[in-house]
């Protein structure tokens, strides 16, 4: 792996002409408005389809919403329905993903910069099998995951779903890359020299100038955690468990049997869009530039 | 605290009879700082990664045996039966054509539609680039499960706005002819501005001059794109496929809810769902065969994906 | 970290993945169908809780009022948590398997009777035939709903049955009368009905291609018998002169159009239920209500009628689910799991909650006589209007229900879900065109033998390939 060098992203004005050609910016401008509509068209939807009762949604298909009263009236019934399940499933998905990313990310980066920063015997053949564990898809762990888990009498925990998503291996390349290339060997040894030992240095000075790539990291982990499906399914059976993913799936499994479930599953898409949706908005600066950082160091 | 640390003496392998300190070996510095940095990692990788892996090996490797018709099970060593009934089962080669199948229908399309709009966005030629940036991302916002769960409604005629598109007998979306398609909208409309955001931040790295020189040369928008832009994202494209490579081979949530919705999809459609539906029998020890085969066909195909192009990955 | 510290972890990495798997082999006990099996009870005096899961509607309701008034009147007291789990085909049958595995089932759980065998095999159901109460109570069941809890051994019982799935003929008496066409009473009736009703605009009725349990049911009412247990191992024969009889007959129908490919459950079927292009459902009880809900505009509509018969004057019939309580391998007490689950699938509250929430019909055969509710018409709250609609008139459906019999030699296989699988994708390829219903007999055969050999038992005898 070779390291690159740090190159800050930098912001350019648009380039080439400025005040020729507007007909080509303005065909242009209204092709990515009609993508735009595709993509937010599903999410348009839900805001519609959520404005209507379970009779309307059979009736009525137009993309106008029909009451907004509706909309609220359904709302606080998928949030009230069943003892606020919807709620806790909500709250479960923000506690899988804040506690499992802030977790991975802290050891990934860890293990990152112990492999880029200090030399030891076998170094690379651990970085090796790091990577390695990067192309193994994670569905094939679930289940042996699930058999070692019952053996422990840790099914249907918490545990089981937080712990396997604290091992990140991309995190630990990326972090390592990162590390590399921008914790200078000269800042280290001056840090040794004022007496700093290893683990205070890293967590006062070298996580900072590592930060972008902890963003990354952390954001992955994040969304991946977030979007977790197949493990929870496997290992979570007591429904007050489950994250928002499978929640919504098993009230979509129900509909025949209580219809007004599938009112409550598109409503319940609609909320459940709604933190990363604002996650995303707050954290745009973010996400933007720490992608930037992991993209140039690939 | 320590004072200064030596540098690391670097000992020739002693070959010389002489003194000892000449076959002295190398001195790992900072052994306990290593410990503690890598020490958390490692122990969750070894003990949530590779143990599985490891043991879902041996198991693929151990078949079942009973007596009577309700017999408890007895685990025997099985050699390679499971990989026998795996590599026999029409079942099994199916699901994998429909994996591959999906990825051509699917990934460049989507991989060229986000070179496009990241190419678009960088250029002088959109306004309000920032809303778009926004909303071409939003999807990634929505988990795959619950994606698949709000097309599968606007697929289903009852409830769809696109009546007339939905209703078709024989080319609505949930119909054989269309759910490729149709699938492989679902994982373009979540994937596409998340490929976009990489291959656009990989274009906003590009450095400045490259493009001055080309403007003095007197090269158009499009040329620029074509001779500077595109090879030099070409890395981020490669990292882009080979992502798409693996979650393709990994594909379970949206043919699992397809499923519930269309006779087209299978309970057994991708290679995953098998395994699901293998362990409910239970046979735990043929969908340890199952996924190990797919874990290894996924990381040859990676691996070798990755070799090809090993120079434009990591230029 | 040192070369020697990497070996070190990735050796306790292995020792850890050997550990399991050393544990799960012989971990589970002998079959616990042996005669003179105990059934251990808690001291007197003591409290018994019991957990349970179910995906009934009104399964809460009888938890509740069991513990509110008939709990603590019994010694020892018998307290019982519900856990509302999805349907077992939706998720709930594979979080059985791997409850199994972990060790952590409740004590008493809701399972269809096809399914049941295969958690004998599992292992993880208790025998309770020689708990107190249950030898007494067996005779009042129907005989198909015993023979299934006990999962081939008649001996034996691993739980009370709940309700049974008999299939009925429901049909759209008004259009039947509108055309004047008579309600068939023989299969050679419906034959004959059908290509008229073709003419009248409708399908006489749906081919439930995607509900393999469907069609078995109409196997077993010709008199088929696709599985059977001996000591040596298991007797598999899908292809029987009974079960070939009955695909020849469907494929004859679907290939002539007389019949519509139904999507069971689905929303096109549902419509297509409540705007006369079916005229038929052949379903067993628990459709009464779905049928209801998901059909508001045909109340008053239907009717019901016996399944067609073979024979003419016969009056048997086969069961398309239906389901029980089990009690689970890790109950410490069945004899209260017994005594509970008899309260729940005999006492008149219990079984009137069931048919008027659930639509449910009750494998306690007296029921019919002491539970008001069955003696009269079918009355739901309209999911369009919100008013109570008798959605069968004046009929008293269960009647017809009581007035047929499925034979107890049906057995389920020991990979049922798998043979379902199959079954199921072998349809999907029929209904898409190709081949017969008996070529997709013979398809699951082979597929179930398969994976019979695959649990490591013995398929002592096959049908005709």
């Amino acid at each position: 792996m070779s390291t690159a060098t740090i190159k800050a992203p930098i912001r350019r004005t648009p380039r080439g002409a400025t005040a020729s050609r507007p007909r080509s910016t303005a065909l242009t401008t209204l092709f990515m408005a009609i993508c735009a509509c595709y993509f937010l068209l599903p999410m348009w939807w839900l805001i519609v389809a959520s404005s209507r009762t379970t009779g309307q949604l059979a009736a009525d298909h137009s993309l106008i919403p029909s009451s907004i009263g509706q909309l609220f009236r359904n709302v606080g019934d998928v949030l009230t329905y069943d003892g606020g399940i919807f709620v806790r499933w909500l709250a479960n998905s923000i506690g899988y993903a804040l506690i499992g990313a802030a977790g991975a990310t802290v050891i990934a980066a860890m293990a990152g910069y112990g492999l880029a920063k200090y030399v030891f015997p076998g170094r690379e053949a651990v970085f090796n099998t790091i990577l390695a564990g990067v192309l193994v898809p994670v569905t094939a762990l679930a289940m042996p995951l699930f058999l070692m888990f019952s053996q422990a009498h840790a099914v249907n925990t918490y545990w089981s779903v937080l712990i396997p998503s604290l091992v990140s291996p991309f995190g630990v390349y990326l972090a390592r890359i990162y590390a590399a290339a921008a914790v200078p060997d000269s800042l280290l040894e001056a840090a040794r020299l004022d007496g700093s030992s290893e683990v205070r240095t890293f967590f006062t000075m070298s996580a900072r100038l590592m930060s972008p790539a902890l963003v990354t990291i952390f954001l992955f982990s994040f969304v991946g955690i977030w979007n977790n499906f197949f493990l929870p399914l496997v290992m979570l059976q007591n429904q007050k468990l489950y994250p928002i993913t499978l929640g919504l799936f098993s009230w979509n499994t129900q509909i025949s049997r209580a219809p007004f479930l599938q009112t409550y599953v598109i409503v319940g898409s609609l909320l459940s869009a709604i933190p990363l949706l604002i996650a995303f908005l707050l954290l745009q600066r973010f996400w933007q530039s720490g992608l930037a950082e992991g993209a140039v160091k690939e | 605290m320590s004072t200064a640390t030596p540098s690391i003496a670097t000992a020739k392998p002693g070959r010389a009879t002489g003194t000892v300190t000449a076959a002295r070996r190398r001195v790992v510095q900072h052994k306990k700082a290593i410990a503690i940095f890598l020490g958390p990692f490692l122990l969750v990788f070894v003990l949530f990664y590779l143990a599985p892996i490891f043991f879902a090996v041996l198991q693929s490797f151990m078949k079942v045996q009973r007596v009577g018709a309700f017999g408890a099970p007895e685990q025997v060593f099985g050699g390679f039966t499971q990989y026998s009934t795996v590599l026999h089962s029409s079942v099994f080669w199916t699901s994998i054509e429909h994996v591959v199948i999906f990825f051509f229908v699917s990934v460049p399309i989507q991989l060229i539609t986000a070179l496009l709009l990241a190419l678009l966005l960088d250029s002088p030629l959109v306004k309000g680039k920032r809303f778009f940036r926004l909303s071409y991302f939003a999807p990634y916002a929505v988990p795959t499960i619950i994606a698949a769960l709000i097309w599968g409604y606007l697929y289903q005629p009852q409830v769809s706005p696109f009546q007339s598109l939905t209703s078709s007998q024989a080319f609505g979306p949930l119909t054989a002819n269309m759910i490729y398609f149709s699938m492989a909208n679902i994982v373009f409309w979540t994937y596409v501005g998340y490929n976009m955001v990489i291959i656009y931040s990989a274009l906003k790295a590009i450095p400045q001059d490259l493009f001055e020189a080309a403007k003095m040369d007197g090269a158009s928008q499009f040329r620029t794109a074509w001779s500077i832009k595109i090879p030099l994202v070409v890395p981020s494209l490669i990292m882009a496929t080979m992502f798409s490579i693996i979650g393709t081979l990994q594909l379970f949530n949206e043919p699992t809810v397809l499923a519930t919705l269309t006779p087209a999809v299978t309970a057994t459609w991708s290679p995953n769902m098998i395994v699901l539906a293998t362990t409910n029998i239970p046979n735990y020890n043929l969908a340890a065969a199952i996924s190990v085969m797919l874990a290894l066909v996924s990381c040859a195909i990676s691996f070798l994906f990755l070799r090809l192009t090993q120079k434009r990955a990591f230029a | 970290m040192s070369r020697r510290h990497t070996m070190k972890w990735l050796a306790a990495g292995a020792a850890l993945a050997v550990l399991p798997l050393s544990a799960c082999a012989g971990v589970k006990a002998a079959d616990p169908a042996g005669s003179g099996s105990t059934c251990p009870s808690a001291p007197a005096g003591s409290t018994v809780n019991l957990s349970m899961t179910s995906w009934t509607p009104g399964a809460q309701q009888n938890v509740d009022y069991f513990n509110i008034h008939v709990g603590n009147t019994m010694n020892p007291r018998i307290h019982v948590t519900l856990n509302v789990v999805p349907g077992g085909n939706a998720g709930t049958y594979q979080a059985y398997s791997n409850q199994i595995i972990a060790g952590n089932t409740a004590d008493i759980g809701m399972v269809e009777y096809p399914i049941l065998p295969s958690y004998r095999l599992q292992q993880g159901v208790t025998n309770i035939a020689s708990c107190p109460g249950v030898a007494e109570a067996r005779s009042e069941f129907t005989p198909a709903g015993i023979s299934a809890s006990g999962a081939g051994d008649p001996s034996a019982l691993f739980g009370i049955p709940q309700d049974v799935g008999p299939l009925g003929l429901y049909y759209r008496k008004d259009l039947f009368a509108k055309y004047h066409i008579p309600v068939p009473a023989t299969w050679d009736q419906f034959a004959a009905a059908a290509p008229k009703v073709k003419a009248a605009g409708g399908h006489i009725a749906g081919f439930q291609y995607g509900q393999p349990g469907w069609l078995e049911g109409l196997a077993w009412q010709a008199g088929a018998r696709w599985f059977t247990s001996t000591d040596r191992g298991w007797i598999v024969n899908m292809t029987d002169a009974a079960s070939l009889k009955v695909a020849s007959y469907w494929t004859t129908l679907v290939r002539n159009g007389y019949v519509a490919q139904e999507d069971t459950f689905s929303p096109a079927d549902w419509s297509d239920l409540g705007s006369g292009k079916l005229w038929t459902l052949i379903a067993p009880p628990w459709m009464s209500v779905l049928l209801a809900t998901n059909s508001p505009g045909s109340a008053g509509d239907w009717a019901l009628a016996p399944l067609p018969q073979w024979t003419a004057g016969q009056a048997k019939t086969g069961m398309w689910g239906g389901s029980d309580y089990v009690v689970w391998s890790t109950c410490k007490y069945p004899a209260q799991a017994a005594q509970f689950l008899l309260w729940l699938e005999t006492s008149q509250n219990a079984l009137t909650v069931n048919n008027t929430v659930g639509g449910q019909f009750p494998g306690y055969m007296p029921a019919v006589r002491t539970v008001p509710a069955m003696a009269g018409p079918l009355t739901v709250a309209s999911a369009t209007t919100g008013k109570p609609v008798k959605y069968f008139g004046d009929q008293v459906i269960w009647n017809v229900f009581t007035g047929m019999q499925a034979s107890p030699s049906w057995q389920a296989g020991p990979t049922q879900s798998q043979t379902d699988a199959d079954f199921g994708t072998a349809l999907a390829a029929f209904i898409s065109g190709s081949g017969t219903i008996a070529d997709a007999l013979h398809a699951t055969q082979g597929k179930t033998i398969a994976a019979i050999q695959a649990q490591g038992l013995a398929v002592v005898q096959e049908g005709s390939h």
